[in-house]
C-alpha cells in the first residue's frame, strides 16, 4: 500500500484541516503522498499545449505560471475516475471528465494538492511545478474499502413487473457457497429449494424443476450451469444483473409455469481495454474487454474446465469436462451476441459385441450455442426491443442416442409511458427442428426408442404475445399492472393454445413500507421435469401445464440498512410434469401419462397439487457487514393416487444465513449457513408394502460454506486470491433410502439405509485483472 | 382510486385464463367394460411374492410354485382337488416337472474346507418322497435335461483342484446309471456350452483345443476356439462317447429319429449333415459348398408337385437366403429375390418376414421389417402374423429397455394402426382377439391387462395393476402378477372374458 505510507511534508497539517472544512464528499484526511511516489509521468509538456477539449474551466483563474495535466485512475485497474476533484492548497479546484483527464492552472512551486472522490481514499500529493512549464501526472486512487468492487449499472427501470429479487455487485460474485457463480445465488433466496445434493436443481415455491425459466438478455437458455462443480454457464463478471422472479410474475414473461431467473450481461466498458484472468483448482476462465473506434465496444469471455481428476478420486470410470465461450459486441442499440456451452460427463464401461468385448464410454452429453442480434431503440416516449436469436441445442445420452435441436426465433417488445400510464406489448416466435443423433459412434445407439417421445425428427412452432397495461392510480403510491398473454405450441398433429391473465399491484404505504402483490395464471406446454438442452416441444397431446399463482409481500426499509421481507404465496397446481424422486412406492403413485414411453415416462408424472408458504428476509446491502437472512416455511403437496400427500421434494424449512465482513487489506470474508429439512420418502413394512407415500423423511441437512477473498491493487493491475470451501462441516447428503437384496434379488426390507455421502469441496483461486 | 381497481379485477374476470388443445392424431381405442375388483380374485400368495412359476406335475396336473420367503417354496396344484405342499433349502432351481433344491449341509470348521450340500429332488403330485443326493464338494454347476430325467453336476472352484483332476458327473434321476468324466483343462469354463439331446441320453460337449484358442473370447472371434475343439456326445445311459471331431461353431441337432440323429453344421466347409452315428442310410453329406455363417436355420415342410412333402432347410450364405431339401436330394436355391440382414420368419403361405438391419444394431434383436417390398415397422419385436395370416402384428418402437412397445397391426400391405400403448407382451386367443399386458412403459401399478377386439375398435378390460400374465394350461383363466411393491407381487387367477356377441 504505497500510496498510504508517504511521508508528511510541509505544509499537510493545514491542508488536512483545508480538506476538512471542504468536506469533499466525506473524504477523511490522509497522509499525503510525496510527488516521487506518483506513478511515473511522462516529460513535462511545455504550458502552451493546448487543454483537453472536454476538460472543464478551472474554478478560479490564478497569476498562472505553470500547468498541470493529468488523468486520475482507480488503483488496480485502468479505469479512469471520472469526476474527482483535484484541490490545491491555495484553493484552485477542477474535476476529472470522462477519461479522468484534467488540468490545473497553478503558480510556480511546490503545490500541496488534494484529489477526491466520492468511492476511494482522498490522495494528498505536493507536485513542484517550475514557471513557464507543463507538468503531465497520473494519479491512481485506491478504492474506499466499503465500496463494492464490482459495481454494475441499472440501465433504466426494470422491464418486469411482479416480486423480484434483484443481485447485484459483490453479490453476485463473491458469496460463500456459490463458487463465485451468480446464478447460484439464486439458490440462497428464499423460496427456493435445492431438492438433490449438488445438483443446481431447483424448486422454486414447490413447483415442479422443469417449470422454471432462465433467460439471458432476452433469450431463453436451457441450463445456468455446468455439470455437479462446473459453474455457470456466462461468465461471472460478465453477468451485470441478475432477477429472480419467484411467482406471480407480469405478462412479458412467458412459457414457464414456475420461478423466472433473469439475467443480463453488460457491455464492454467505455474506459479501453480490460482483461481478466481466473485460475482454480479445475477451472480457468478469461475476460477480455475493449472499446474500438467508432463507439463499438467489444467483450470475449469463457471458461474451461477439467475437473475430472477430482472426480476420477472417488471413481475412475468417470470423466468430465465443460466448457463456455461468449462474445459480445455493442454498437449504440445494437448488440450482437454468441455465447455456448459444452458439459460432457462419460462413464467407461465394457461391452460385448460380436462376441468381443469393448471399452465404450457411456457419455451423458449437454450443449447449447445460441447467437443474438438484439436492437433497442428510442423515438420520444415509445421504446423498441428486437432480437433474432439462432440456437442449437444437443443431449447426448440412452446410450449414444440424443436430440438435437435447431432453433430460430423472434421477439420484438415495445413501451410506452404516459404520466401516469405505461402500455407494454410483445410478440415472440420460435421455429424449432428436433431431431435424434447418436453423438457416440462407437456405442451401437441400441436402445434410441428409450428417448420416448424425444426419438425421431419432428418440428414445432411455438410463440406468443403478450400485452399490459400499468397503472398509477395514486401516483407515487399506488400502481397496478394489469396484462395478458396468449401462447400457442404446435407440434406433428396437436396445437395448444393457453390464455394467461395476470395483475400485480403495488402500494406504499409509508414511504418505508411498501406492499405488492399478484396473481396470474401461468401455463407452459409439457416440459421435462429437468431443463435440458433440445428438451422441449414433446408429447403436447398431454396438454398445457397450469399454475394458478398468487403472491402478497410486504417490504420495510429499516435504520441501519436493512431491509425486510415478507412473503406469502399460494400455489394451485394442474396437469404439472413433475419430477419423480421417489422411485420405490409403487402404490399410492400416480401413473406416468399413458401417451409417454421410455425414459420420458420412467419420470414424469401428471399430476396435481398446491404449495403455500410463508417467506421472510432480512437483507442489508450498504456498508462493511451485508448479507441476508432467508427462511422459507413451505408446503408443497399433490395428489397421488391414494390421496393427498406431500410433493417428492417438499421441505417444509429453509434456512439461509449469508454474510459477508469487508475487512481491512481488502479481505472480505463470507459464510453461508444452510439448513433444510428432508425431503420425504416412503416407508416400507416388513412384508415390502409401502403404508402411505411420503410417511417419512430423510434427515435434515446443514452445510457451512466458508470463503475468504483478498485482493491487492498494483498500479494497472489487480491481483486476488480466494480460498472457498462449500459444506466445510463436512456434512452427509442423502439422496434417497437404498434397500439391498440378497443373492436371489429379494430386498432385505429390514435393512434399508440411507443413500448418502459425506463430502467436502475446497476451491482455491487466483484472479488477476486490469 | 377505488372505481379503478373495481375496473382492473373486472377486467381480470373478463380475462380468466383458458387453454385449449387441438389434436388431429388418431385415438387410442376406448377401453370398455370395467375391472373386477381384485378383492374378489382368487389369490395364490399369502404374503408378497418374489418369484413364481407354473409347473407340471407327476399327476398330470398343474401346479404354481411360489416363493414368498427366502428358504421356502410352497407349491399349490392349480385344478380340483386343491393340495399344497413345500419344499424348504437354500437355493432353488425350478423347472417344468421337477424341482432342484440345494440344501447347504454343516459349515466345516475349516474355512478351506467345501461346504457339503445335498440336492433334493422333487415333483409336484408325487407321492414318492424326494430323490436326495450328497455333494460333499457343495452346491455346483448343474445342466438339467429337458425331461429333468438326467442331470450333469460340476463342483464349484473347479479352477483351485490340481490340474487335470477336474471332472463332472452325468446322473439320471432315478438312480439308474452315473459316470463321471474329465472336464478338459481348457474348459470354456465347466459345463458352460453343453447340452442335451432330445430325449436326454446324450450329453454333448467341446473337447479340449486341439490348437490355437484363445483363452479370453475378446481375443478369439470364433468364440473360444469352439471350431478348434472335438464335438463329442456322452452317454447317459452306458459308458460310451460319440466323438465328431472339429465342427463349426453354428450348429443345430436334427433329430428325425434316435438312429438318425446328426447335426446341421454351418461353417467355412459349407453346410453339411453330420450324423452322430454315420451308416450307409444316414451318411455325412454336403448341403450346400459355399462358406456358411447363417445365425438362422429353418424347417419347413414343403408340398412338392407330386404331393409329397419335403422338408426343406432355410439358410443364410452371406445376406442371400437360400434352401435345400434336408435330404440333399435338390441342389441349394436362392428363397429371397433380394439380399437380406437378417430373415425373421417363413410361412407356409410363401410370405418371407426379414429385416434390413443387423440382430446387435438395437437392443433384444429390435429392427426394422419387411414383407417383400412392404416396410412396416421401424424398430420391432414379437412380429407376428394372425392365426389367418391375413395381418401382421408387432411390437413397434421396442428398441428400449424391457422392449415394451406399441402394439401395432396391419393387413398384409396395408396400414398400419397403433392398438395399444407400452405393451410388454401379447397374444393372439383361439378367436382372434388380442390378450395385451399394456401401459406398461415400466412396472408399475399402472400397469393392466386387456383384451383387444380389433374388428369392433375397442379394448377391454381384463384387470388392472397386472403387470404380466400367464396362461394356466388346459383352462380359461390366466394367472397373472398384481403390483403390490416396488419389487413384490400379489399372484391371482383371472378369467378370460368371452368375446362379445
Amino acid at each position: 500500500m504505497i500510496l498510504r505510507t508517504g511521508i508528511l511534508r510541509g505544509g499537510a497539517t493545514l491542508l488536512v484541516v483545508l480538506l476538512a472544512a471542504l468536506g469533499g464528499n466525506g473524504a477523511r484526511a490522509e497522509e499525503p503522498v510525496p510527488a516521487e511516489e506518483r506513478a511515473p509521468t511522462e516529460a513535462p509538456v511545455p504550458a502552451e499545449e493546448p487543454a483537453p477539449t472536454e476538460a472543464p474551466a478551472p474554478a478560479a483563474e490564478p497569476a498562472v505560471s505553470s500547468i498541470l495535466r493529468g488523468r486520475v485512475f482507480e488503483r488496480g485497474s485502468i479505469n479512469a475516475v471520472v469526476g474527482a476533484r483535484i484541490l490545491s492548497e491555495g484553493g484552485v479546484e477542477t474535476v476529472t471528465d470522462r477519461s479522468g483527464r484534467f488540468e490545473l492552472h497553478l503558480p510556480a512551486g511546490e503545490q500541496a494538492l488534494a484529489i477526491l472522490s466520492e468511492d476511494h481514499d482522498a490522495l494528498h500529493v505536493t507536485e513542484r511545478l517550475v514557471a513557464g512549464e507543463g507538468l503531465t501526472v497520473d494519479y491512481r486512487l485506491v478504492p474506499r474499502e466499503e465500496k463494492k468492487r464490482f459495481r454494475s449499472r441499472v440501465r433504466g427501470e426494470a422491464r418486469h413487473e411482479g416480486e423480484r429479487f434483484s443481485l447485484r455487485d459483490e453479490e453476485l460474485h463473491l458469496l460463500p457457497g456459490t463458487l463465485g457463480d451468480p446464478f447460484r445465488v439464486v439458490a440462497l433466496l428464499p423460496g427456493v429449494v435445492a431438492p438433490v445434493p449438488l445438483l443446481p436443481l431447483w424448486v422454486v415455491r414447490g413447483a415442479s424443476p422443469g417449470t422454471n425459466g432462465f433467460f439471458l438478455d432476452g433469450m431463453r437458455i436451457p441450463q445456468l450451469f455446468h455439470f455437479l462443480i462446473g459453474g455457470g454457464v456466462v461468465h461471472s463478471r460478465l453477468i451485470d444483473r441478475v432477477d429472480f422472479y419467484p411467482s406471480a410474475y407480469d405478462a412479458s414473461f412467458g412459457r414457464f409455469a414456475g420461478g423466472i431467473v433473469d439475467g443480463e450481461t453488460r457491455p464492454a466498458r467505455s474506459d479501453g481495454y480490460h482483461a481478466e484472468l481466473e485460475l482454480k483448482l479445475y477451472d480457468v476462465s478469461a475476460l477480455v474487454e475493449a472499446k474500438l473506434p467508432k463507439d463499438v465496444k467489444i467483450t470475449a469471455s469463457g471458461h474451461y474446465g477439467w475437473p475430472a481428476f477430482i472426480v476420477k478420486l472417488f471413481d475412475d470410470r468417470i470423466d468430465l469436462a465443460y466448457w463456455d465461450y461468449q462474445l459480445r459486441i455493442d454498437w449504440k442499440g445494437l448488440t450482437v451476441q454468441a455465447i455456448g456451452s459444452f458439459d460432457s460427463l462419460s462413464f467407461s464401461r465394457e461391452q460385448m459385441r460380436d462376441g468381443q468385448t469393448y471399452k465404450v464410454d457411456d457419455r451423458f452429453r449437454l450443449a447449447f450455442y445460441r447467437v443474438q442480434i438484439r436492437d433497442r431503440e428510442r423515438w420520444g416516449r415509445v421504446e423498441l426491443e428486437t432480437g433474432i436469436v439462432g440456437g442449437i441445442d444437443e443431449l447426448a445420452s440412452f446410450g449414444g442416442t440424443g436430440v438435437r435441436k435447431l432453433s430460430l426465433a423472434m421477439r420484438a417488445n415495445v413501451s410506452s409511458r404516459w404520466k401516469r400510464f405505461r402500455l407494454l406489448g410483445g410478440v415472440e416466435l420460435e421455429l424449432q427442428r428436433f431431431a435424434s443423433v447418436n453423438f457416440s459412434p462407437e456405442l451401437a445407439a441400441a436402445e434410441p426408442d428409450q428417448l420416448g417421445d424425444f426419438a425421431g425428427q419432428r418440428g414445432g412452432v411455438v410463440g406468443g404475445g403478450f400485452i399490459e397495461g400499468v397503472v398509477d392510480i395514486i401516483p407515487q403510491r399506488l400502481s397496478a399492472t394489469l396484462g395478458a398473454r396468449v401462447d400457442f405450441y404446435h407440434a406433428g398433429l396437436v396445437t395448444l393454445v393457453g390464455i394467461d391473465p395476470r395483475l400485480q399491484l403495488r402500494a406504499r404505504l409509508l414511504p418505508q413500507l411498501s406492499v405488492t402483490a399478484g396473481t396470474g395464471l401461468y401455463q407452459q406446454a409439457p416440459s421435462f421435469p429437468v431443463g435440458l438442452p433440445g428438451i422441449d416441444t414433446f408429447a403436447l397431446q398431454l396438454g398445457l401445464q397450469r399454475s394458478w399463482q398468487s403472491a402478497v409481500g410486504i417490504e420495510a426499509t429499516l435504520p441501519k440498512g436493512f431491509e425486510l421481507k415478507l412473503t406469502g404465496y399460494y400455489q394451485r397446481f394442474s396437469n404439472l410434469n413433475d419430477v419423480v424422486l421417489d422411485f420405490a412406492a409403487a402404490l399410492c403413485t400416480s401413473p406416468p401419462p399413458e401417451s409417454l414411453s421410455g425414459f420420458p415416462a420412467r419420470v414424469t408424472r401428471q399430476l396435481d397439487g398446491a404449495a403455500y408458504g410463508m417467506e421472510v428476509l432480512l437483507r442489508r446491502s450498504v456498508g462493511r457487514v451485508t448479507g441476508w437472512i432467508a427462511y422459507t416455511l413451505s408446503k408443497s403437496e399433490r395428489v397421488f393416487s391414494c390421496g393427498l400427500r406431500p410433493s417428492d421434494f417438499d421441505q417444509r424449512h429453509v434456512l439461509h444465513v449469508v454474510l459477508q465482513l469487508r475487512l481491512p487489506w481488502k479481505i472480505i470474508l463470507g459464510a453461508h449457513l444452510g439448513v433444510t429439512t428432508g425431503r420425504p420418502y416412503t416407508s416400507f413394512a416388513e412384508n415390502g408394502l409401502a403404508a402411505v407415500r411420503n410417511d417419512a423423511r430423510l434427515p435434515d441437512f446443514v452445510q457451512l460454506d466458508l470463503r475468504v477473498d483478498r485482493e491487492w491493487l498494483f498500479n494497472k493491475w489487480a491481483l486476488a486470491l480466494f480460498l472457498e470451501v462449500v459444506n466445510a462441516t463436512y456434512s452427509q447428503s442423502v439422496f434417497g433410502v437404498f434397500t439391498p437384496q440378497d443373492m436371489s434379488g429379494l430386498p432385505l426390507l429390514n435393512q434399508s439405509e440411507l443413500s448418502a455421502f459425506r463430502w467436502i469441496l475446497p476451491t482455491l483461486g487466483i484472479r488477476g485483472r486490469l | 382510486m377505488w372505481r379503478s381497481l373495481r375496473l382492473v379485477l373486472l377486467a381480470q374476470l373478463g380475462l380468466a385464463g383458458c387453454s385449449f388443445t387441438f389434436d388431429g392424431g388418431a385415438p387410442d381405442f376406448p377401453l370398455v367394460g370395467a375391472p373386477p375388483s381384485l378383492g374378489s380374485l382368487e389369490r395364490f400368495n399369502h404374503g408378497p411374492v418374489y418369484s413364481s412359476a407354473i409347473v407340471r406335475g407327476n399327476d398330470a396336473a398343474y401346479w404354481l410354485a411360489l416363493q414368498e420367503e427366502q428358504k421356502k417354496l410352497r407349491v399349490l396344484r392349480l385344478s380340483p382337488p386343491a393340495a399344497e405342499f413345500s419344499l424348504d433349502g437354500d437355493q432353488f432351481i425350478i423347472r417344468w416337472r421337477a424341482f432342484f433344491v440345494w440344501v447347504l449341509g454343516d459349515k466345516p470348521a475349516d474355512p478351506a474346507t467345501p461346504r457339503p450340500a445335498t440336492l433334493r429332488i422333487a415333483s409336484a403330485g408325487d407321492p414318492d418322497p424326494p430323490v436326495e443326493l450328497d455333494f460333499p464338494l457343495g452346491v455346483g454347476q448343474l445342466v438339467i435335461a429337458g425331461g429333468e430325467q438326467v442331470f450333469a453336476y460340476a463342483a464349484p472352484n473347479l479352477a483351485e483342484l490340481p490340474e487335470g483332476s477336474a471332472t463332472f458327473d452325468l446322473i439320471r434321476v432315478d438312480g439308474s446309471f452315473r459316470r463321471t468324466l474329465p472336464i478338459p483343462r481348457d474348459a470354456i469354463s465347466g459345463l458352460a456350452g453343453t447340452f442335451y439331446s432330445g430325449d436326454a441320453e446324450l450329453l454333448f460337449s467341446r473337447g479340449p483345443c486341439l490348437e490355437g484358442c484363445a483363452t479370453d473370447s475378446a481375443d478369439d472371434a470364433d468364440r473360444m476356439g469352439l471350431e478348434r475343439r472335438n464335438l463329442v456326445g456322452h452317454s447317459t445311459v452306458a459308458e460310451l462317447d460319440y466323438d465328431l471331431g472339429p465342427q463349426p461353431r453354428r450348429i443345430i441337432l436334427y433329430e428325425p429319429a434316435r438312429a438318425r440323429r446328426q447335426f446341421i453344421t454351418c461353417g467355412s466347409n459349407g453346410l453339411r449333415v453330420v450324423p452322430v452315428q454315420p451308416s450307409e442310410q444316414n451318411p455325412a453329406r454336403v448341403l450346400d459348398e459355399a462358406a456358411c455363417a447363417s445365425e438362422l436355420f429353418s424347417f419347413l415342410r414343403i408340398k412338392q408337385p407330386d404331393g409329397s412333402t419335403k422338408l426343406q432347410l432355410y439358410y443364410m450364405i452371406g445376406r442371400e437366403l437360400r434352401t435345400v431339401p434336408i435330404d440333399g436330394s435338390l441342389a441349394p436355391v436362392r428363397a429371397l429375390d433380394r439380399e437380406v440382414e437378417r430373415v425373421l420368419g417363413i410361412y407356409d403361405n410363401g410370405l418371407i418376414l426379414y429385416s434390413q438391419d443387423r440382430d446387435d444394431r438395437y437392443i433384444y434383436g429390435v429392427g426394422d421389417a419387411w414383407f417383400g417390398d412392404w416396410r412396416f415397422a421401424d424398430r420391432a419385436r414379437l412380429i407376428y402374423l394372425s392365426r389367418d395370416q391375413e395381418r401382421v402384428r408387432f411390437l413397434e418402437n421396442s428398441a428400449r429397455s424391457g422392449g415394451i412397445g406399441d402394439l401395432e397391426s396391419a393387413p398384409i400391405g396395408g396400414e398400419v394402426n397403433r392398438l395399444a400403448r407400452n405393451v410388454f407382451q401379447y397374444d393372439e386367443l383361439a378367436d382372434g382377439r388380442l390378450l395385451a399386458a399394456s401401459n406398461h412403459a415400466f412396472r408399475g401399478t399402472q400397469n393392466r391387462i386387456v383384451i383387444i377386439d380389433e374388428p369392433r375398435g375397442e379394448a377391454r378390460w381384463v384387470i388392472d395393476q397386472a403387470s404380466r400374465y400367464g396362461f394356466i394350461p388346459e383352462s380359461n383363466d390366466l394367472i397373472v402378477d398384481i403390483v403390490t411393491g416396488a419389487s413384490t407381487s400379489d399372484l391371482v387367477r383371472v378369467p378370460i372374458p368371452p368375446a362379445e356377441e
